[in-house]
């Protein structure tokens, strides 16, 4: 192992375990206090001595669901869900999600447990379990562990084990991990996150990642008068495969990727505002081929202003090299950016959008043939024309995309122009809307994609009272039109939507759709004709806790002009749901 | 196709035992998760198969990373080339934490190209942020479904 590398490593490692061993305050994760929690910064309350005897039954009170006082010590919750399924497949069966005469079961729990804790504290758990024998949704016939989350807090401080997502920055790392996490509030300026955990198991060419991170968080004048926000980051995160998880396997690559950064955010009580990040990463791509550590620069800053309700305008500076890496963060390599947004409310009836957009890629030491570079403006006017009528509103759109490279066959050039319209009004208690769009497509030299293209529709949608109860209805058309200018020919399709909802009595109501999609292409063999029609009840057993029974029944067919693709389904299934 | 085992029918007899006695007061707590997160899924879905690109830009965030026109330029170019698109999808995990909902969805794809219906499938993480009460997508990680 490298000098440089071990030397990374440790720095993390101190980093972790200092953070870890501060027993102090942070940033807690989505928490339910029972009766007990605080809002907008009021003094903590403390948690009463409850006997265990109590505890018990307050866990166990099923009967008490909804009851969540200050009294309670804990609780049990969550929802059921068993579902089965019955498919049938005519024709050819290979182009279907479902297979023939087929039946699937499936069993969801999703189990919560809250309990408070001494001080302020709280323990929450949440464990969500499948089983199965639907081969879409899992390989194995068995019951599944989707999810397991454990944590300790209070308005302050999160201890996390199992699955949870964590955010440090753009560039270091923002994902979903499966391991310990520690977010502490260390004073009113100092907050820490600390991160010891895993992206995925081992299997299917893949090694095991492991993952090593902190983030010190400074919020500085915080009560100053020009300031309603001051933060500056610093973090850093190493990750790597270990490769003693899986076994002979070529396939699996040995990756490792140390990123650092800083990142900061200010926000002024006049409107001003700046973010910014800046990250250096190193990687290797398989440490069993090559040694050679690389490194990157990414880099993004985004300064802003905003003056009252009427005008806001942000721009964004980003560029990432293109031997930066961040296998847990979020970065574009190898591309530079310059992005202006505004939005400006003229008056009361309409607000104007604009944006500039530029990137471009083929950065000092990359890999890339040539440069492809995109200029793009996008303008947008919202309308609410009519004193007299507030519903009715338009947007009107254009957009200007270009894109060209400095290779010499200028193989990546094109031009797209957006024109388009949308209305939206009540009429006689109806919700109507209606779009159009015109888009004109450009490449050269390989003129065969050039194109226009329209797409246009309409949406109503309105209540009816059938016999004191409530009817939905709602009806939709779209149609496409392709003009190519290589093969002079035009593709059209059409789509007609039809849905609806009745009560038919207190606890049972009925959903019924119908979808149709219909396409004359000038392609040989590619004419077809979809159409889509479900039926389903649902019968309420119990108000509170949202008890269904549904009965769903669907059918679909697909019609094409070539022989031997034709092919229908039918899928009815039943399902209980419940919440305790 | 396998009959149902003793052990499932007990179990199904158990669960159904459990949710039996629904009764109480009070509104459901947090057990709405799985619900937002398909709405929030199903609707992006929904965009895509739609076609159209204003529609879908207006579920990505404008802080979406790593860079939002790029994303939409790639989606609004392979929207270009299906038709008839339709989802089939199955949640696999949510964290909901702060402002911050992720969302691990198995996902099949069915589309009409120029080459006939294809098939394909894959899994990928939708990472939302809560903007003006509507989940916006600011993040995806894994098999890109567009």
């Amino acid at each position: 192992m490298p000098t440089a590398h071990v030397v990374q490593r440790l720095f993390i490692l101190v980093l972790v375990m200092l953070f870890s061993s501060s027993v102090f305050p942070a940033l807690a994760a989505e928490i339910i206090f029972l009766g007990n929690g605080t809002d907008g910064g009021a003094a903590p309350k403390v948690t009463p001595s409850f006997p265990m005897q109590q505890r018990l039954n307050d866990l166990m009170d099923f009967g008490a669901y909804g009851q969540y006082g200050e009294d309670r010590s804990g609780m049990i919750t969550g929802r059921v869900a068993l579902q089965g399924d019955y498919t049938s497949v005519r024709g050819n069966q290979a182009k279907s999600f479902y297979r023939d005469d087929n039946k699937d079961h499936l069993m969801e729990l999703d189990l919560k447990v809250y309990e408070k804790l001494v001080s302020d504290y709280q323990f929450q758990g949440e464990a969500n379990l499948r089983k199965t024998d639907n081969q879409r949704m899992e390989s194995r016939n068995a019951v599944v562990l989707k999810q397991l989350n454990l944590a300790v807090s209070n308005n302050e401080n999160l201890f996390e084990f199992g699955d949870f997502y964590t955010d440090f920055s753009q560039f270091v790392m923002s994902a979903s991990l499966e391991g310990a996490n520690a977010e502490l509030t260390l004073s009113d300026w100092l907050q820490t996150k600390t991160v010891v955990a895993r992206t995925y198991e081992s299997g299917k060419g893949l090694y095991q990642r492991d993952i090593y991170g902190a983030k010190v968080d400074l919020t500085p004048f915080a009560d100053h008068p020009s300031v309603s926000l001051c933060r500056i980051g610093v973090q850093a995160v190493s990750v790597d495969d270990d490769t003693a998880s899986l076994e002979n396997d070529p396939g699996a690559t040995d990756q490792d990727n140390n990123v650092a950064g800083i990142d900061g955010e200010l926000r002024l009580r006049n409107g001003a505002s700046l973010v910014f990040e800046l990250a250096r990463s190193g990687y290797i791509e398989d440490e069993d081929v090559v040694d050679r550590r690389i490194y990157g620069t990414a880099l993004r800053i985004m300064p802003g202003y905003r003056y009252k309700n009427l005008l806001g305008v942000r721009y964004l500076a980003y560029r990432v090299d293109p031997e930066f890496r961040t296998l847990v963060g979020s970065a574009s390599s190898d591309k530079q950016q310059h992005q202006i947004t505004a939005d400006w409310r003229i008056n009361a009836a309409h607000t104007l959008s604009l944006t500039q957009n530029w990137y471009w890629d083929d950065l000092p030491n990359s890999d890339k043939a040539y440069r492809t570079r995109y200029n793009e403006q996008y303008l947008s006017l919202m309308s609410r024309p009519l004193e007299a009528r507030r519903n009715f509103s338009l947007r009107t759109y254009l957009n200007n995309q270009a894109k060209d490279s400095n290779d010499e066959a200028n193989t990546a050039d094109s031009k797209t122009v957006t024109l388009g319209a949308s209305v939206n009004d009540k009429l006689w208690e109806a919700n109507v809307s209606a779009f159009g769009e015109f888009r004109h497509f450009t490449a050269r030299p390989q003129t065969v994609d050039n194109e226009d293209f329209w797409r246009y529709g309409f949406n109503l949608s309105r209540d009816f009272d059938v016999f004191a109860r409530r009817l939905y209805l709602s009806a939709g058309y779209t149609g496409n039109l392709r003009d190519n200018y290589g093969t002079e020919g035009q593709d059209m399709q059409h789509g007609l939507t039809f849905n609806g909802r009745y009560a038919l009595a207190e606890p049972l109501s009925m959903n019924f759709g119908y979808n149709l999609q219909d396409a004359a292409n000038t392609g040989t063999a590619q004419d077809y004709q979809i159409n889509t029609r479900f039926l389903e009840f649902a019968y309420r057993l119990a108000e509170q806790r949202n008890t269904v029974l549904s009965l769903r029944s669907e059918h679909n067919d697909y019609e094409y002009d070539s022989a031997g693709n034709d092919y229908s389904e039918a899928r009815y299934s039943l399902k209980l749901v419940s919440n305790f | 196709m396998k009959h149902p085992t003793l052990p499932l029918v007990a179990t199904l007899l158990l669960a159904l035992l459990w949710v039996a006695p629904a009764c109480a007061t009070g509104p459901a707590l947090h057990t709405d998760h799985e619900d937002q997160a398909r709405a929030a899924v199903q609707e992006l879905l929904n965009a895509y198969a739609g076609g159209s690109r204003a529609g879908f830009a207006h579920l990505v965030s404008q802080d979406f990373s790593p860079q939002r026109q790029d994303y939409l330029n790639r989606m609004d170019q392979a929207a270009r080339s299906e038709q008839a698109v339709q989802f089939e999808f199955f949640v696999e995990q949510v964290l909901i934490k702060d402002q911050t909902m992720t969302v691990t969805v198995r996902w099949n794809k069915k589309a009409q190209t120029a080459a006939g219906q294809t098939k394909t499938d894959g899994l990928t993480v939708f990472v939302f942020g809560a903007e003006n009460g509507l989940w916006k997508l600011t993040q995806t990680r894994g098999d890109n479904p567009f």
